[in-house]
């Protein structure tokens, strides 16, 4: 009973590390721009389904692409930002959303037709191994994917605080007029945002085609996952997704333990919504 | 008294509507009573069929159009009522109660749900309030599919009680009383309040507008024409089941339909369901359902790109946009 509890915790932080690396795009995306990127679950699908088509086709490793993904989803993004979005930026929010929420459908469906709507899962040499220790197991991909994922967290948060285009970034979300008054280019800045963005969605995808099963209609749950935990955490506050990421794996993975799975989505949805209701700033209360 | 004093001078407003905007509530009119007269000319069973989709849509736009359109709240889960209002009508069928009785209840039951769910949600702003309803609805769709008593995610069947001519009255009834709705918000003195509120919420708040009440009020009348389009659905379809009912789809459906047709406008539904509908319609043939998916995704982003006032504002190229000022003036009159 005891170690099954703490079995439990191990899978649940496991988890949160990769959902916590798909909040932080969309979290960084809300703050810069107060744009709320809704396809980024379908993003994270996207990536999946690359990566298993990959490794099915010509035997790359997993791990390989997620700088490959990671640099073909940033260059998305950016071009995306410079050629489309930032042609919406002056209208109202609603027209933002909206756009996203078509190319969510757009994403979802073209994942459909290249794929179909079976379930997948990626399987490797590594995937049944795990690292036994006294009465606990803990899965090798779970915790790499875990690994990466704070690896590639921790290189943003370098990035965002020690150079100078981080700086101009972390400027804009500040203040966007008075950076505009500095001369940093507030356009350049939305795109590589956008771009990094798209970029932890797509290592988030190579990540999760391993650990789990996925299938297109599943990016829209991924982003209502992402909006529990950047909401949980305060949008736009990038330390607050960590506890919201914890939370969310917790709550899954307890849940799935003890109770029925299907349950997670639904208690998952309710608490987002009685959070955005009673705490919408998150629980810090330091939400933009 | 004041209500009936107030009744007269929208009935007043509508008549000297008429008046100024011939041409298209004529072709209301018309087409109305041509709809009306539809299945007595013994057309083929396929156009009704294909008509009563048209309707309901239309009718599910305009529902969707009370609270984007009038008070500018984004609301990604309006499927919710629908779902609510097909579930009501199979559950009190299954019952054994009268199915009007239910039909009914399925209108009064989703806009309680409104009045229960928008009074905490309507406080939230822009993507805050897109974001809590559509997390509540995809929560509710969760609850039904793991709900034994509505038979899971596979639902309940609802015994074919009606013809499909007197499926295509009941929808058409309910889709033209939306219509109305919209035109008395849009034009009459009572939807005033409404386009104050979208213009300018502070500005309305400090004349007096009680903005919290309007807000309600839209959120409750769109979901009382979702819920009772839903249950007139189940009457149709027969089937009810989570992944159809509280489908996230019909919600971005009636997005398309409502950004194609043009947001804030009676005429923008109409012409934003019939026109998708038809396309569909002619790409049916042709294509599967995931094509028409991304043609749907595809179509969303460029209308947002190239023509975010819709059809309606293209047709019109006068599209009324009230200012704030002249809000105002109207409303201290």
């Amino acid at each position: 009973m005891d170690s099954m509890l703490i079995q439990a915790l191990i899978n649940g932080i496991l988890f949160g590390g990769v959902y916590v690396l798909i909040s932080v795009g969309l979290s960084l995306t809300f703050g810069v721009m107060h744009i709320i990127n809704v396809a980024q679950g379908d993003l994270v699908i996207l990536g999946a389904y690359l990566t298993y088509w990959m490794y099915l086709m010509h035997h790359i490793d997993p791990i390989l692409m997620v700088p490959v993904l990671f640099i073909s989803f940033f260059t998305l993004g950016y071009v995306m930002q410079g050629s489309l979005v930032n042609r919406l930026m002056e209208s109202p929010p609603l027209m933002n959303l909206v756009f996203f929420f078509g190319f969510s459908i757009l994403l979802s469906n073209i994942s459909l037709i290249l794929w179909g709507p079976f379930t997948r899962i990626l399987t490797t040499e590594l995937s049944g191994a795990s690292i036994e220790l006294y009465s606990l197991s803990i899965p090798i991909l779970r915790l790499t994917a875990f690994m990466i994922s704070i690896i590639v967290i921790v290189m943003l948060y370098v990035f965002l605080k020690k150079t100078r285009i981080g700086i101009a970034i972390v400027a804009t979300y500040q203040n966007m007029e008075a950076a505009k008054l500095m001369g940093i280019d507030v356009g350049k800045m939305y795109k590589i945002t956008l771009g990094i963005g798209f970029g932890t969605a797509g290592v988030a995808g190579a990540l999760i085609a391993q650990i789990t099963s996925f299938h297109p209609p599943l990016g829209v749950l991924y982003t209502l996952f992402a909006f529990f935990i950047t909401v949980m955490g305060g949008m736009g506050y990038l330390p607050g997704t960590f506890i919201g990421g914890l939370i969310l794996g917790l709550l899954q993975s307890y849940v799935m333990t003890y109770y029925n799975p299907i349950l997670v989505y639904f208690l998952a949805f309710l608490m987002l919504y009685i959070i955005l209701l009673i705490r919408p700033k998150g629980i810090f209360g330091k939400g933009v | 008294m004041v209500k009936v004093f107030k009744l007269k001078k929208t009935l007043s407003e509508i008549i000297s509507l008429l008046r100024e905007e011939k041409i298209f509530l004529y072709a209301l009119i018309v087409s109305i009573i041509f709809l009306v007269l539809i299945p007595i000319l013994k057309v083929p069973f396929y156009w009704i069929r294909f008509l009563t989709n048209i309707l309901l849509w239309i009718g599910l736009t305009e529902s969707l159009n009370i609270i984007v359109g009038y008070t500018g709240r984004v609301d990604f889960g309006h499927v919710t009522f629908f779902g609510v209002g097909a579930y009501t009508v199979a559950i009190s069928i299954g019952y054994g109660l009268y199915w009007p009785i239910g039909l009914i209840l399925s209108g009064i039951l989703a806009a309680l749900l409104a009045i229960v769910i928008g009074a905490p949600t309507l406080r939230l702003h822009g993507a805050y309030f897109a974001i809590a309803t559509w997390s509540f609805a995809e929560a509710l769709k969760q609850l039904f599919n793991v709900l034994r008593e509505t038979g899971a995610s596979y639902g309940l069947s609802v015994p074919a009680i009606l013809t499909s001519t007197d499926v295509y009255y009941l929808i058409l009834l309910f889709t033209i009383a939306s219509i109305l709705t919209n035109i008395i918000i849009e034009k009459c003195k009572l939807g005033f309040a409404f386009r104050a509120i979208r213009e300018g919420e502070m500005a309305a708040a400090t004349l007096g507008v009680n903005i919290s009440k309007y807000r309600l009020i839209a959120f409750t009348i769109s979901a009382l024409y979702a819920g009772f389009l839903g249950g007139a659905y189940s009457l149709w379809i027969n089937y009810v089941y989570p992944g159809d009912a509280f489908a996230g789809l019909k919600t971005d459906q009636m997005f398309v339909m409502l950004l194609l047709g043009g947001i804030g406008s009676y005429l923008g539904p109409i012409i934003g369901a019939t026109a998708l509908l038809s396309i569909l319609e002619v790409l049916w043939t042709y294509w599967t359902e995931v094509w028409y998916m991304v043609f749907l995704g595809t179509v969303i982003m460029f209308i947002v790109l190239l023509m975010p006032q819709g059809a309606v504002g293209l047709i019109l190229k006068r599209r009324e946009v009230i200012s704030t000022r002249k809000l105002l003036k109207e409303l201290v009159k």
